[in-house]
């Protein structure tokens, strides 16, 4: 098939040359898509305001799940927060946890064990792989293939094994805590990983083979929401969606935090800025996580991964705006601390919320069908848009 | 003979074979109970365990149970998350969208009693049923896959023991 | 270039329009008079040496009788800085310029500051409810000195 025969400005090109379609006065509607929509991932709504099949405008209206989390964590002891960040980001719960324990290290200059941090990279690049099996299997739903769902979430089940073993839980961890982690692994866990690690890259291939041939797969994201870098830049859209429009920007290298400076691996960037390079970006990143767990288990160094603390603790007083790569994008936390047991202002940055705005901007012109799969490749969570 | 040998405890042979005999409540609880298909509808973190029930490793499919974009092709609304106040009256639309008989499970401390997010927030409803009524509330943050199939069993268990009388006349409210 | 010089630098391009704040070493921040925000973000946008071009994140905080801040998280994409820029606000009457020509990405993030906090942000033409309800009446919730509504229950001191 050829590729360009599906792109979306030759169809408006071929209406406009015909006269029919010139002539005929078509009246603009709404579509009201969402709340409930099982393409909106969770409670957003679209106002389309359509010509016909073709998208003129979209305004998002967000909210439905709008928490106060951040009014909530006013009212709580720098202890009793982590299991809120959990819930900010349930689909990659580890890293939400990480970068408020991050937070609070900055401002109260809390020394974390090396071990401690070896685990955190280990369970935060676990926790990616999770995020983005799901991400890969929803999307390739959302286009209309249930396997691949199947598929993904038969891989995520047993990285909720490893976590399960480890801190008991199988969705909201609490597991990174202020200064380290809450508990070492199990003995047996890292031949454990290791098999994983080694089975996810084998199987990855297969999901290429599924999916990076399919005919209407291909056509359904090539050339389809093309997002260039300055656009992408200007809306503050970050992480994989970032990269896929060929900026060359990932915090885990570019304002390193916990121990990524000594790992290696690469950071896959985008050539056409579309949602095909959205897709592919994440299953690359899928397979250097895979190899920066391998690194991290290879040089875990022995120690004690807890710290010992009271309860509840007066942080020092200070600000600071944390921030680190979710499996998202850029996932930011800033605490204002007065100096209580209590933080005085905090704030959660999803990375979702840039992403979300720029959606609009891309998808006009284009039909519903279209919208859907942009929306999938962004990624869009709606805890982290709410909060 | 099929479908009918598998369910003796619902069917009674009349002598002289050709006949069953069943009463109306049996039969029709029976289907109800065997084909629960629930909408995908989920709003925060239990919609994430709800998707895992419904895929490979626990496979909510061998309890009849499929799920449903739409709610008008559903019996079984599962409240899968916190549902805020600028949410509730959107779920009360949803509700009344179900055809009937329909069922809905609160799953999840949120949907119960607002969970983690009862106290200093100003957003969370406290509770769905106080929008829609609740068959089965689940607890938990999240609950299990296990915990969301053993609370589906508890429905057709409930289920099962409907009487027509009760729900016709329900409906007539 | 450290984060430090990028400071002094800055410091001395806007003189007396920006105010160096001592907080983290690890983030550097400026003060700036609201009435240059939109100039000043411009600028160092523009100019080539700083190129700070990626807004983050807008956090507004209220200090009670200390007034309002709202606080700009930047960075740059190319050269890796980071910068945060604080403006100071009166709480009576806290006005601030939209910065949504420079940064379009800034529009959500200052609807919810008007919805949350009651900042009233200048030259923005949607300024409507994004989070909470559509028949939200009950005030600015984020404030501190919110008391709360009739639906919200305080946590017990324990």
């Amino acid at each position: 098939m050829d590729e360009k025969e599906l792109h979306i400005g030759e169809h408006q090109e071929q209406d406009e040359q015909n006269p029919v379609a010139r002539e005929l006065h078509t009246e603009e509607f709404l579509v009201n898509m969402g709340p409930q929509h099982p393409s909106t991932h969770g409670v957003c709504r679209l106002l389309l305001t359509m010509d016909g099949e073709v998208i003129v405008k979209v305004e998002p209206y967000i909210g439905y799940l709008h928490r106060a989390i951040e009014k909530i964590c006013e009212n709580r002891i720098y202890n009793q927060i982590t299991p809120f960040m959990d819930r900010f980001e349930y689909v990659s719960s580890m890293l939400a946890d990480w970068v408020y324990a991050l937070c609070v290290e900055r401002i109260g200059q809390i020394e974390v064990s090396p071990r401690a941090e070896y685990l955190r990279v280990i369970f935060g690049e676990l926790q990616r792989i999770a995020s983005h099996l799901i991400y890969w299997g929803v999307f390739a739903m959302d286009l209309g293939a249930v396997t691949p769902f199947l598929y993904g979430l038969r891989e995520r089940e047993m990285i909720m094994d490893l976590f399960e073993e480890t801190c008991g839980q199988r969705l909201t961890y609490n597991y990174i805590r202020i200064g380290g982690v809450s508990q070492d692994i199990n003995p047996g866990f890292e031949q454990k990983c290791k098999k994983f690690t080694s089975y996810m890259c084998q199987v990855l291939e297969d999901y290429e083979t599924l999916l990076n041939e399919n005919p209407i797969f291909l056509s359904r994201t090539k050339n389809i929401g093309v997002a260039p870098p300055e656009l992408s830049v200007a809306y503050g859209v970050s992480g994989p969606s970032l990269r896929a429009s060929g900026v060359n920007w990932d915090i885990r290298k570019d304002d390193p935090y916990g121990y990524y400076e000594k790992f290696e691996f690469e950071i896959p960037q985008g050539k056409n800025y579309d949602t095909w390079d959205r897709y592919q970006a994440r299953v690359i990143e899928m397979r250097e996580s895979c190899k920066i767990i391998e690194q991290a288990l290879d040089g875990l160094p022995e120690g004690d991964p807890t710290f010992k603390m009271r309860a509840s603790f007066k942080l020092p007083e200070g600000e600071y705006y944390a921030r680190i790569e979710s499996s998202r994008g850029e996932m930011g936390c800033y605490i204002v601390s007065k100096g209580e047991k209590k933080p005085y202002r905090l704030k959660l940055r999803g990375s979702s919320f840039n992403n979300l705005m720029i959606i609009p901007e891309i998808s006009k012109g284009l039909k519903i069908a279209d919208l859907v799969a942009i929306f999938a490749s962004y990624d869009i969570i709606m805890p982290e848009v709410d909060r | 003979m099929g479908v009918a040998s598998k369910i003796p405890v619902y069917l009674e042979k009349a002598p002289g074979g050709g006949i069953l005999v069943t009463s109306i409540d049996k039969i029709l609880n029976w289907s109800r109970a065997s084909s629960l298909w629930y909408m995908l509808f989920g709003t925060a973190c239990c919609a994430i365990e709800m998707m895992c029930t419904g895929a490979s490793r626990y496979d909510f499919d061998r309890l009849g149970m499929i799920f449903r974009a739409s709610p008008r092709q559903s019996d079984l609304m599962f409240v899968a998350g916190t549902i805020t106040h600028k949410m509730a009256s959107r779920v009360k639309i949803l509700y009344e969208q179900m055809a009937e008989p329909r069922y809905v499970i609160a799953m999840g401390g949120c949907a119960v009693r607002g969970g983690p997010f009862y106290y200093d927030s100003y957003a969370v409803l406290k509770g769905i049923d106080k929008v829609i009524p609740v068959d089965v509330y689940i607890p938990g943050c999240p609950p299990r896959p296990e915990s969301l199939m053993e609370g589906c069993l508890k429905l057709r268990e409930k289920i099962r023991k409907e009487k027509m009388a009760d729900w016709s006349s329900d409906s007539a409210k | 270039m450290q984060n430090e010089q990028l400071v002094s630098q800055l410091v001395e391009k806007f003189g007396a329009q920006a105010e160096k704040v001592e907080l983290n070493p690890a983030q550097p921040a400026l003060v700036v008079d609201k009435s240059i925000l939109v100039e000043f973000l411009k600028q160092i946008k523009e100019d080539e040496n700083f190129k700070i071009d990626y807004l983050s994140c807008i956090s507004a905080v209220d200090y009670l009788e200390n007034g309002m801040e709202m606080n700009y998280h930047l960075c740059s994409i190319e050269l890796r800085y980071k910068l945060t820029v604080k403006v100071k606000l009166d709480r009576e009457k806290p006005e601030v310029p939209t910065i949504r020509e420079i940064h379009p990405g800034a529009d959500w993030h200052e609807r919810e500051a008007w919805e949350l906090f009651g900042i009233d942000i200048k030259g923005h033409p949607n300024l409507k409810t994004l989070l909470l309800p559509e028949d939200w009446k009950d005030g600015w919730p984020m404030r501190r000195d919110w008391e709360g509504n009739d639906d919200f229950v305080k946590m017990p001191e324990f």
